[in-house]
């Protein structure tokens, strides 16, 4: 039954996109509906998914050592000729992600609610995103992870380039072929994982000797691994598709892209780099620790630079989603741990922004600070909510991203064991000083002042919901951590066993 | 033991039938007739392929291989969707398109070149192998120049000057394997092959047949023949000489030529590195369809030779990717037939027909991406398997040349993705004709190349025949 469920998270969306194609243009009512049906149904199968793993651990036979703590695992063969096979199964880490993940897509359906011109082609190509994203984060065979990845990158090609904004043809063409040049290097990696190691399957892998001892394997094929997956995570300085393609998408799947899209590679680089080549690791992490501190610093140094509202949040979350790797990077217990919590917290506080900034640009006409001003005048609702977002974007206490700053922060300095470390660590904390510069300018410059932005729409409900649901989210994380983390820790227990290693 | 021989027979026999109603069939239902002679080989020719393909007779040197099986169905398939684009090419009433004058000789011509794929694949010596060869591409030579303008005969002369290169160094490579060896069957070559004078004939020979796969350094006639040949004629230059030159390629390289493969390696590698780049250089910045997919077949072919050399699982994957190459082209090409343009469809006629025929280009999108090789289309799990093989042994480098060769190949298919879907169309929006075989040609293949991709069975029954 659980199985089921959990392949019922990929193939619902898969559905909905073609019951959507099904439905005639003009019912647009009956699209929106059944799109937020579907959506709020994957949401609901994986608090149910998460609540049984919760009660019940991981299967039997993936319980001890450094095997991943899976459940409701699924494996059939698919594609023996070639190795691939459908093994799918959750723990805690892909659980919570997945999490993240519905409830943005929920909120993603929501702030779409207005669009009008083709309308069912936004949703198809929505839903085939959200598919591949949730086939992703189930999948333990690795071709089958990189076959879902690989599926993301076309509805998002077509979306910016059909519903977005500004320079949109060149930021998704540019998006899509930097995306699809990390894959590329992802690919060689899995390659020769499959050649050395001798399988696709995660859990076969990590308990290969071959593979283990294959130092001068591990050598080449780590840094290829990581950075192709640091791409997807816009590491400095592969970010450059980040920023333009999330200024330039609709807000929808500025959202999902920002929110979840962002983070696989975050959870492509603890699962498969880090967790099956250790011994690269060590030699390589150095490097790409650095990079994750120049990332943040960066980051947020281009975010005081501009007045657009999207490429504000866009280079924060290059910054922020520096810290991710920054994280990993430090390659403890507490480091991996305060990786994932900045990814679950990041994507819910991206989000909320990139919602916000849509709304408030359908209202003021523009996404410039430099013209708005005066907003809590005339919109409570929502300058109030982004006031809120603007203290969750700096990490103040509360919120969930401080829970997941902290915690890096504390990891960063903790595990610096040399000069290097030590400044990257520090760098990272400056870069918090930044957020809040650029934070607090933004947000005063939109909510506050003598301008007065006229009439104003009030949000409708399709507005309120999500963004509600958000805060919602990022609250109850940043009160109430303690569960997540006991269950996190478990389930990245074998990672920072294998990491521990050599 | 004959049942192996039947695809043959069937093909050999539409060839007879399709001369025989050329000549005698009354004019009103000769162009149906032919047509649907010509189709009907063609199924039955691969039915008979799926059935019997793993038969392993061998009658008076006629030796039935079944790694070749795939391939042979491949090129069944190419000759197949350019037998339905056909009538197009001949009822266009509009004086200003370009008109087959001769459907009958185009039938045959296209049914004999398939035959000569399909006896290349069994041929038991160098010259059943050279007679193959040169009966799978004279046909083809006057079939490039069958519109009869300038254009055409200028591809085709261009096409004839590099063939018969091509053909005079498989004659002296023959001569001088013969002369080192002694023997012309292939058992008697891979026995007798090891000296110097040999290795000068394997390298002849495998240039030959990388003139025979567009691949570079013999690539030049490819973009113009695209262009200068009738739609047909495109699609069984793009599948069907494609097919024949690997199973040229893989017949040298495990039979005679079996020990000069570490010689011949580096060349095979840098055929297929010039490959990819000249390919994806050509295809970048060109405008005219037609020769767009040219230029992108000979990055296409790179993608091929990468695989080549890496034992049973490059076999299997090159099969497999030829039977998907082959759908996804004779999508791309009928798509191309249905634009009615007096001359050369170029990317902009494209623009708008995602609002006008929302099928027509989704299935174009679709075989796009499965010829830049994106999930879930078997586009992906072919490119996938192709460059797993060289993996195998170690060629990682070779592994990441190809994958960012992907990279840039999306650029170029996804400017004509763009084009349907992202910018409207200037002044018109752009004229489609698109009849009933030419429909069930797009929807048979569009379905290929989907459910090939999800479901295992055609990649099952492709390993299972080669090991």
């Amino acid at each position: 039954m659980m199985p089921l469920l959990v392949h019922l998270t990929w193939l619902l969306p898969v559905a909905a996109a073609l019951a959507s194609m099904c439905v005639p243009r003009e019912r647009r009512d009956l699209l929106r509906w059944g799109n937020l049906a579907a959506t709020g149904a994957v949401l609901g199968l994986v608090v149910v998914l998460l609540g049984a793993y919760l009660v019940q651990g991981p299967d039997p036979g993936y319980t001890d050592g450094t095997s991943p703590r899976l459940a409701f695992v699924t494996r059939i063969a698919w594609f023996p000729a070639l190795g691939m096979e459908l093994f799918t199964g959750v723990d805690a880490i892909s659980l919570l992600m997945m999490l993240m993940a519905a409830v943005i897509a929920v909120c993603g359906v929501l702030v779409s609610w207005w669009i009008e011109d083709r309308a069912t082609e936004f949703f198809v190509l929505l839903q085939i995103l959200l598919a591949g994203t949730f086939g992703c984060f189930v999948s333990v065979d690795l071709l089958a992870f990189f076959l879902f990845n690989e599926i993301t990158l076309i509805p998002t090609y077509l979306l910016i380039g059909m519903f977005g904004s500004g320079r949109r043809d060149a930021a998704a063409m540019k998006l899509n072929l930097m995306l699809f040049g990390g894959s590329a290097l992802i690919l060689v990696g899995l390659c020769g994982l499959k050649a050395v190691g001798g399988s696709f399957a995660l859990t076969d892998l990590a308990g290969d000797p071959g593979l283990a001892a294959a130092a001068g394997f591990q050598f080449w094929a780590f840094p290829c691994l990581f950075l192709g997956f640091a791409i997807l995570g816009s590491l400095f300085p592969f970010h450059t598709w980040s920023p333009d393609g999330h200024a330039a998408a609709p807000t929808a799947v500025s959202m999902f892209l920002a929110g979840v899209h962002m983070k696989l590679g975050g959870y492509g680089c603890l699962r498969v780099a880090l967790y099956l080549l250790p011994s690269g690791a060590h030699e390589w992490l150095w490097v790409f620790m650095l990079l994750a501190a120049i990332s943040v610093v960066y980051g947020a140094l281009i975010a005081l630079r501009h007045t657009d509202l999207k490429f504000i949040n866009a280079y924060s979350s290059v910054s922020h989603v520096g810290l991710v790797t920054f994280a990993f990077a430090t390659m403890g217990a507490t480091g991996l741990r305060g990786g994932v919590l900045q990814m679950l917290a990041h994507g819910f506080v991206t989000a909320l922004v990139f919602a916000l900034i849509g709304m408030i640009a359908a209202r003021t006409g523009t996404r410039d600070i430099t013209a708005m001003g005066g907003l809590m005048r005339r919109a409570r609702f929502l300058a109030v909510c982004f006031v809120l977002a603007g203290f969750a974007v700096v990490a103040a206490p509360g919120s969930a991203s401080f829970v997941a700053e902290l915690t890096i922060f504390v990891a960063g300095f903790a595990s610096a064991d040399g000069a290097l470390p030590f400044v990257c660590a520090a760098l990272c904390v400056s870069a918090v000083v930044l957020t809040a510069i650029y934070v607090l300018r933004a947000v005063n410059a939109v909510v506050h002042g003598d301008a007065d932005p006229g009439e104003l729409t009030p949000p409708a409900w399709w507005e309120r919901v999500p963004v509600l649901l958000l805060l919602a989210c990022i609250l109850g994380m940043g009160l109430a951590p303690g569960w997540l983390i006991a269950a996190l820790d478990e389930s990245l227990a074998p990672i920072v066993q294998r990491l521990e290693q050599p | 033991m004959l049942i192996g021989l039947t695809p043959d027979l069937a093909i050999a026999a539409g060839v007879v039938v399709a001369l025989l109603l050329e000549a005698l069939a009354p004019r009103a239902w000769r162009r149906p007739a032919i047509v649907i002679a010509g189709i009907s080989a063609c199924t039955v020719a691969g039915g008979a392929l799926l059935v019997v393909g793993d038969s392993v007779d061998a009658i008076a040197g006629y030796t039935l291989r079944p790694w070749a099986t795939p391939l042979r169905l491949a090129a069944v398939i190419s000759t197949a969707v350019a037998f339905t684009m056909l009538p197009s090419q001949i009822d266009r009433g509009n004086r200003r398109q370009r008109r087959i004058p001769t459907p009958g000789v185009a039938a045959v011509l296209l049914l004999a070149a398939l035959l000569g794929t399909m006896t290349l694949a069994a041929a038991g010596d160098l010259v059943a192998f050279l007679v193959s060869l040169e009966l799978a591409t004279i046909p083809l030579l006057v079939l490039v120049a069958l519109f009869q303008d300038a254009r055409g005969s200028e591809a085709a002369l261009k096409f004839l000057i590099q063939s018969s290169l091509a053909t005079g160094l498989m004659l002296m490579g023959m001569s001088y394997a013969y002369g080192a060896a002694g023997a012309v069957d292939f058992a008697g070559l891979a026995a007798g092959l090891d000296c110097p004078l040999g290795a000068t004939a394997a390298v002849l020979l495998v240039l030959a047949v990388l003139f025979k796969l567009g691949a570079v350094p013999m690539h030049a006639w490819a973009p113009d023949a695209y262009a200068g040949a009738p739609n047909p004629v495109a699609m069984q230059l793009a599948s069907g000489s494609k097919v024949t030159g690997l199973i040229a390629l893989l017949m040298l390289w495990d039979g005679p030529l079996h020990a000069y493969q570490d010689l011949l390696r580096p060349l095979l590698v840098a055929a297929a590195l010039g490959s990819l780049l000249i390919g994806n250089l050509g295809a970048l910045r060109q405008d005219d369809l037609r020769r767009f997919l040219g230029w992108s077949s000979i990055a296409q072919v790179g993608f091929f030779l990468i695989a080549v050399g890496s034992g049973v699982d490059a076999v299997i994957a090159i099969g497999f990717y030829a039977v998907i190459y082959t759908l996804s082209n004779g999508v791309v090409f009928l798509v191309l037939d249905a634009l009615c343009e007096a001359r050369a469809p170029r990317i902009a006629s494209l623009h708008g027909l995602a609002r006008q025929a929302p099928g027509l280009a989704l299935a174009l999108t679709l075989a796009l991406f499965s010829l830049a090789g994106i999930p879930p289309l078997a586009g992906f799990l072919g490119k996938f398997g192709l460059l797993l093989a060289p993996a195998h042994r170690g060629a990682y480098a070779l592994v990441l040349l190809g994958a960012l060769a992907g990279v840039v190949s999306l650029y170029y298919y996804l400017r004509v993705v763009r084009a349907c879907y992202l910018v409207s169309p200037a002044t018109t929006p752009p004229s489609l004709r698109l009849d009933g075989s030419q429909r069930l040609g797009v929807t048979l293949c569009t379905l290929g190349i989907v459910v090939l991709g999800l479901w295992s069975g055609a990649h099952d029954w492709v390993a299972a025949l080669v090991r």
